[in-house]
């Protein structure tokens, strides 16, 4: 069956109508039968997003054994990536029966090779940030000045050395933290908040529809 | 010294070699933990707030432990999951231990085997704690979890069917909840927990974040938040409040390579400004 390009442009934009209005009905009607269809509705996107996992195998495999057959520079990596993906889909669904952890490899893998491996790729931002923090904070304006010395209280404060040196680092960082960083986060907080709202509204009035791919 | 060498030398402080830097990191953060200095641990507000916070927690509260972080950030929130678990088992919580990250459910397993002995084999397992693993979709998947939590969740980790274990029997909604203890790095995380479980089922509501997280998420304190701890420092202080209930703690070598590296870091700051505030002096003359 061909749908007619109206259909085809018009039907997602119905649902995505309904589906928002059903979420924010939810949130402010205490109708039991309507909020009970609500939490079965969402157990089922719960579902529908687990899939996305699949999805993900699939274009993740096409992706690498394309790469690895072209010889591609770095094809080495894609070896890596598939031995690395499927040797984890093995052991934890596999071989241990959907238990992930019935599998001993499983853990062991997990434990002793991917949380190090992950851990330190993390880590080594300490040493990009120290030589990153010396070359970008200088006192080049007011407001950079200003930036620095924050930056210094908060790195004494938040540390044992700084209220070693001086006790009043403790509650100057606090202040800092507290007050002028919570005024200007709250500021951009409510900001995006309503950013999102009118986006949100858009969505649902169809005036937005980037998500429907080119040309919807 | 002639005016041209000491250009050369202000421009040297403004522009040490990075690998310089990245050396002298690698000594600072690793000798501490080699020989520990053992510098006094202060106490931040968030973290004694935190600490009340479950304090107030009776014995038979259900207790909602969300890991929200990866792998990637585990050496900094894993020491914050042990002593929420231990603080949590000593006050004789119900803890229901989840996450929406995928690769970080594993540490709800480790974190009940380091903190209680053992994780499903344990013989408390179903009636004092429970480990119900990944729920996928995030902020959707905390709706659905307030609104069904054995419908969100119909298996544990360890594939036991969730209703028959005796402590769920009673946990059906985010109504049921006491306490959401969310131990987050990103998104799905405090904001969404806010949104989904502490404002629509007015849980008391808690966070453990990385120390980069941390200001972002200090603005839902007090009014959302009852408390919070800030990064591997946050944990170390919780860690010396646990003391009482005979916790042992693991962080204060590794607090004593963080004072180092801050010192590190505010000394190569001063170097260049130095450097750059000599520097314009001179060319203004």
């Amino acid at each position: 069956m061909k749908l007619s390009a109206t259909i085809r442009r018009s039907l997602p934009l119905v649902i995505t109508f309904i589906a928002g209005l059903l979420a924010i009905g939810d949130y402010y009607l205490k109708v039991k039968v309507f909020n009970d269809f609500i939490t079965q509705w969402m157990k089922f996107v719960n579902v529908a997003a687990a899939f996305a996992v699949i999805i993900g195998y699939v274009t993740l495999t096409r992706i690498h054994t394309r790469r690895l057959n072209q010889r591609r520079e770095g094809w080495y990596n894609s070896v890596a990536l598939l031995i690395g993906m499927y040797a984890f889909f093995l052991l934890g669904v596999v071989f241990s029966e959907g238990k992930f952890t019935a599998h001993p490899a499983y853990t062991y893998w997990f434990n002793n090779l991917y949380v190090p491996l992950d851990a330190t790729i993390f880590s080594m931002l300490a040493f990009y940030i120290a030589s990153a923090a010396y070359r970008a904070f200088r006192m080049r304006t007011t407001e950079a000045t200003i930036l620095l010395v924050s930056a210094v209280l908060v790195m004494l404060g938040r540390a044992p050395v700084g209220p070693a040196i001086w006790p009043a680092f403790g509650p100057i960082t606090s202040w800092i933290m507290a007050v002028p960083n919570s005024a200007g986060m709250r500021g951009i907080t409510i900001g995006i908040a309503l950013g999102v709202m009118s986006m949100g509204l858009r969505v649902l009035l169809g005036r937005e529809r980037g998500y429907l791919g080119p040309g919807a | 010294m002639t005016e041209e060498n000491e250009m050369s030398f202000f421009d040297k402080l403004e522009k040490v070699d990075p690998r310089l830097i990245y050396i002298l990191v690698f000594l600072i953060v690793s000798l501490p933990l080699i020989r520990p200095l053992g510098l006094p641990i202060s106490m931040s507000p968030m973290t004694i707030a935190f600490y009340d916070a479950v304090e107030k927690v009776m014995p038979g509260d259900v207790v909602i432990v969300s890991i929200d972080y990866s792998a990637a950030s585990s050496p900094e929130q894993y020491p914050q999951t042990k002593a929420v678990m231990h603080h949590l088992a000593t006050k004789g919580a119900k803890i229901i231990g989840l996450g929406f990250w995928a690769d970080g459910t594993p540490f709800i397993d480790s974190a009940f085997k380091d903190v209680l002995g053992k994780s499903k084999d344990h013989p408390k397992y179903g009636t004092d704690f429970v480990n119900l693993g990944w729920i996928p979709n995030g902020e959707v998947g905390m709706k659905a979890l307030g609104g069904d939590v054995q419908g969100t969740c119909p298996k544990d980790y360890y594939g036991t069917s969730t209703g028959t274990l005796p402590m769920m029997k009673e946990v059906k909604t985010g109504r049921d909840f006491k306490m959401v203890i969310t131990l987050s790095s990103g998104t799905p995380g405090v904001p969404e927990w806010i949104r989904q479980i502490q404002a629509q089922y007015g849980v008391t509501f808690l966070y453990g974040v990385t120390a980069v997280s941390a200001p972002g998420v200090r603005i839902y304190f007090p009014a959302q938040a009852a408390g919070g701890l800030e990064g591997l420092a946050g944990a170390a202080e919780y860690e010396v409040l646990l003391i009482k209930y005979g916790y042992k703690g693991t962080l204060a070598p590794p607090m004593d390579s963080q004072s180092l590296s801050h010192l590190l870091v505010i000394i190569f700051i001063v170097l260049g400004n130095v450097g750059y505030v000599l520097k314009k002096h001179g060319k203004a003359k």
